[in-house]
């Protein structure tokens, strides 16, 4: 008796399981969204989202309308794929600035630097680029990166970097007169780097 | 009853109740991420030359004719810092060589790549590229240059709706901005108000959208945004402005990036003039590691960024765990990784 009740209990306790188990599961699938449930709109259509405000919906209504106006014969492609003019004539790559460029880009890792701005000249086919800014680990910490690329090639030869001898600061350039650079840490220290020599030399 | 046929219903109800739990746990994420969509590279350029450019889309649109690459794809094509020259001409530096190209070479590159993606895909008549003009926060950022940007764009636009006859590039080519606004490239007050009015005098003189793919350095979880940017500069520039779409950074191995993202749609969702974000997708950087070495942290491939964020906003964050409201949920289109184009 007892052990066919305590059956009895087991069976309604898994059918309790089991009824839960559905309805969590309907619940689920019901609040899921995943690629292409079209709540929402896209620039280019047909993912799913959260919907999009007015205003940015006239913007695609507006781009959609522009699209919508413009011929859509597919077999006129074939035609223009058969008659390609194929690239164009090559043209020559428009040279690096020389002097001071006052933008924190560089093309080196993310995380690595805070680069403040750059000096660069294209002597020969060398191009000479000095990067001033810190180490961002440690902001304290002035440094220079000078990398040297061939051009027009636009390879890279040579990177290496150069950290300040006393802990001062972010580095901006401020001059390169020559070979030497003057630069200018965040607490108004100033520093030279020997660009022929690649070490700070004494002010 | 037979007992029989009382145990074979229970069979059958515990197979359904199991089947859609089992269901609704793979819809609600708890399971696995649907797989990634192809990815795409986006490029960090110093060429302008349109043989280069025609060639660079023509190869992808082969790719996409292959099916090695998406139907539906995005590119970004970077080409640095906006800045005015000394005839008083825009333009953008480039990253790497610190080239100025002027505005007109610029539309001239893309309207290249677009010609070449079209002529790639061959017999192909519905694939669709959107080759977006990019530039960052670390130069001149201004209203002017958001206008600037967004005329270039209108320019490509009408370029590619231009030709050929019968089904011009327009039916499978759009172009769009795109701006890598970084609190680390432009620190300080007015920084956030200047990349604010650039965000605004894009959507108020242009016709098309532009995407963020920017970062978000600081950002919740981890802390307050760096420097004096907050969040709400950073959902203004991402979705606040009229013409505005994340397409945002997920570099970080350990998914932090993705639950920045996350927090910052969340915010939006309570607090942002537009709500929750509609996001365009992800972007990696993995084929720039490979080329200039990273941090090893933060060397992402595009189906790892774009899981860790759709995990981020429709499941729950790899970083903290944190579960996403049903408001900010997004299928994310598309997936891209950015690399050097020398």
């Amino acid at each position: 008796m007892r052990t066919h009740m305590r059956k009895q209990s087991r069976r309604r306790l898994l059918a309790g399981l089991l009824v839960a188990a559905l309805a969590a599961g309907i619940a689920a699938i019901a609040s899921a969204q995943g690629p292409g449930d079209g709540s929402g709109g896209h620039p280019a259509g047909g993912v799913a989202g959260p919907p999009l405000p007015p205003q940015k919906q006239a913007i695609l209504d507006r781009i959609a309308q522009f699209k919508a106006a413009l011929p859509n014969d597919p077999a006129a492609k074939a035609a223009a794929v058969a008659n390609n003019p194929g690239p164009p004539a090559a043209t020559a790559e428009t040279p690096p600035l020389n002097g001071i460029l006052d933008t924190s880009q560089a093309p080196f890792a993310p995380g690595r630097y805070l680069i403040e701005n750059r000096w660069q000249e294209l002597r020969g086919a060398t191009l000479h680029q000095l990067y001033a800014g810190a180490d961002a680990s440690d902001p304290s910490q002035g440094l220079v990166v000078e990398q040297l690329i061939l051009w027009p090639d636009d390879r890279d030869l040579t990177v290496a970097e150069f950290r300040t001898p006393v802990k001062a600061g972010a580095l901006k350039v401020t001059s390169v007169e020559g070979h030497l650079a003057t630069l200018t840490s965040a607490n108004g220290i100033q520093f030279v780097f020997d660009l022929a020599a690649n070490r700070f030399v004494s002010p | 009853m037979c007992k029989a046929t009382r145990r074979g219903r229970l069979r059958r109800f515990a197979a359904v109740a199991a089947a859609t739990a089992l269901a609704g746990l793979w819809a609600h994420g708890a399971l696995a991420a649907p797989s990634p969509p192809k990815w795409t590279p986006s490029r960090y350029m110093d060429p302008v030359s349109t043989t280069t450019l025609y060639n660079l889309g023509y190869d992808l649109g082969v790719a996409v004719y292959n099916h090695n690459r998406p139907q539906d794809a995005v590119v970004v094509l970077d080409y640095g810092a906006q800045s005015v020259n000394s005839s008083g001409q825009w333009g953008a530096i480039s990253i790497h060589s610190g080239a100025f190209h002027t505005m007109a070479q610029l539309r001239a590159a893309v309207e290249a790549f677009g010609r070449g993606y079209y002529y790639g895909t061959g017999s192909d008549t519905t694939a669709q590229l959107t080759v977006e003009l990019g530039t960052n926060n670390s130069g001149r950022v201004s209203g002017t240059g958001g206008q600037v940007w967004a005329n270039a764009v209108d320019a490509i636009n009408s370029y590619f709706a231009s030709g050929p006859s019968g089904f011009p590039y327009s039916r499978q080519v759009t172009a769009a901005g795109a701006n890598d606004f970084e609190p680390g490239f432009c620190k300080y007050n007015p920084c956030p108000d200047q990349a604010r009015t650039w965000a605004n005098y894009f959507s108020a003189y242009g016709n098309w959208w532009y995407d963020n793919y920017g970062s978000c350095d600081g950002c919740p979880p981890v802390g307050s945004v760096n420097y004096d940017w907050t969040v709400s500069d950073i959902y203004y520039v991402s979705y606040g402005a009229d013409a505005a779409f994340p397409l945002p950074e997920i570099y970080a191995n350990n998914g932090v990036n993705a639950a920045e993202w996350e927090r910052i749609s969340e915010w939006g969702l309570s607090n942002g003039r537009y709500g929750a974000m509609n996001f365009d997708g992800s972007m990696t950087q993995s084929g720039a590691c490979g080329q200039v070495g990273c941090n090893s942290e933060l060397d992402n491939g595009p189906d790892q960024g774009w899981t860790q964020l759709w995990n981020a906003l429709n499941y729950r964050a790899d970083y903290d765990g944190h579960v996403p409201p049903t408001g900010v949920h997004d299928g994310l289109e598309w997936s891209t990784d950015i690399r050097y184009t020398y």
